[in-house]
């Protein structure tokens, strides 16, 4: 990797914003192609607002570290938390499909996937959800 | 415009003529932005039973809650006899767009002329 940066932050929603804040900064230190950058925001908003709403099953402080690779345009974002488990490569639980507009059509999910070139997933044992997710690459010139 | 830490999000609503309101929005559909606008954006466009036409030529990321709220509203309006479109979508944004299939819920027109004809 040329460059792989560390946030560790608390688990909540003003933990997420001044995280969201931070990537931005380290975003722009990297001459990245417009799409690929949009791709890398957009994994970031879905999966941690997926944890933060989603993943907590107690009033125990949470964090969440994100480690984030840039090698020229491709992009590797690793998350870990100590959230409930959650592998966003399964197929969503059988249940009826909600309609189509539906409040709770997991958006959020087929946009994690729509950007992702790899979905890795790992339940730790110690109780961790190891997920990375390596962006799709701009097809298009800038 | 509403600041919210280092960027802001933005609404202006003006009419299109026809019986039709414009909002332009502005900045980050994500889930900061959606929490500063969404009452304002519902409590504008839902109860007056109008339909509306929308312009997010200024909106530079839209996320799932995004996505979201213009769901909503557009449902809301349609129970109303309304009718809602969009307008002046960026290409980044027409990609997020396009994974969730959002067309086939609330049109989208190129331009303002081709919104106006969808809510006519």
């Amino acid at each position: 990797m040329e460059s792989r940066d560390v946030l560790t932050f608390a688990g909540t929603r003003p933990g997420f914003e001044r995280a969201f804040r931070q990537l931005r900064t380290i975003l722009d230190r990297h001459n990245l192609h417009p799409e690929v950058r949009y791709r890398c925001e957009l994994v970031f908003e879905e999966v941690v607002s997926n944890i933060i709403r989603h993943g907590y099953d107690d009033d125990r402080e949470h964090r969440i570290c994100l480690v984030l690779g840039v090698h020229g345009n491709n992009l590797e974002l690793l998350f870990e938390d100590d959230g409930v488990p959650f592998d966003p490569r399964r197929p969503m639980a059988a249940r009826p499909a909600p309609p189509p507009d539906s409040d709770n059509g997991g958006r959020g999910l087929r946009l994690l996937r729509s950007v992702a070139d790899r979905l890795d997933y790992e339940r730790t044992p110690t109780a961790h959800n190891h997920l990375t997710v390596a962006i799709k690459p701009s097809l298009s010139k800038r | 415009m509403l600041p919210i830490g280092d960027h802001t999000v933005g609404m202006e609503v003006t009419e299109a003529g026809h019986n039709v309101t414009r909002v332009s929005l502005s900045g980050r559909l994500d889930t900061s932005g959606v929490d500063q606008i969404e009452t304002r954006f519902v409590a504008t466009l839902v109860p007056q039973g109008k339909s509306a036409i929308v312009d997010l030529s200024g909106v530079e990321f839209v996320a799932s809650m995004g996505i979201r709220m213009l769901i909503s509203v557009a449902r809301g309006m349609r129970q109303r006899q309304a009718k809602l479109a969009l307008y002046g979508v960026t290409s980044l944004v027409q990609e997020t767009f396009d994974s969730v299939s959002l067309s086939d819920i609330i049109p989208i027109g190129a331009d303002e002329r081709d919104a106006l004809q969808l809510v006519s």
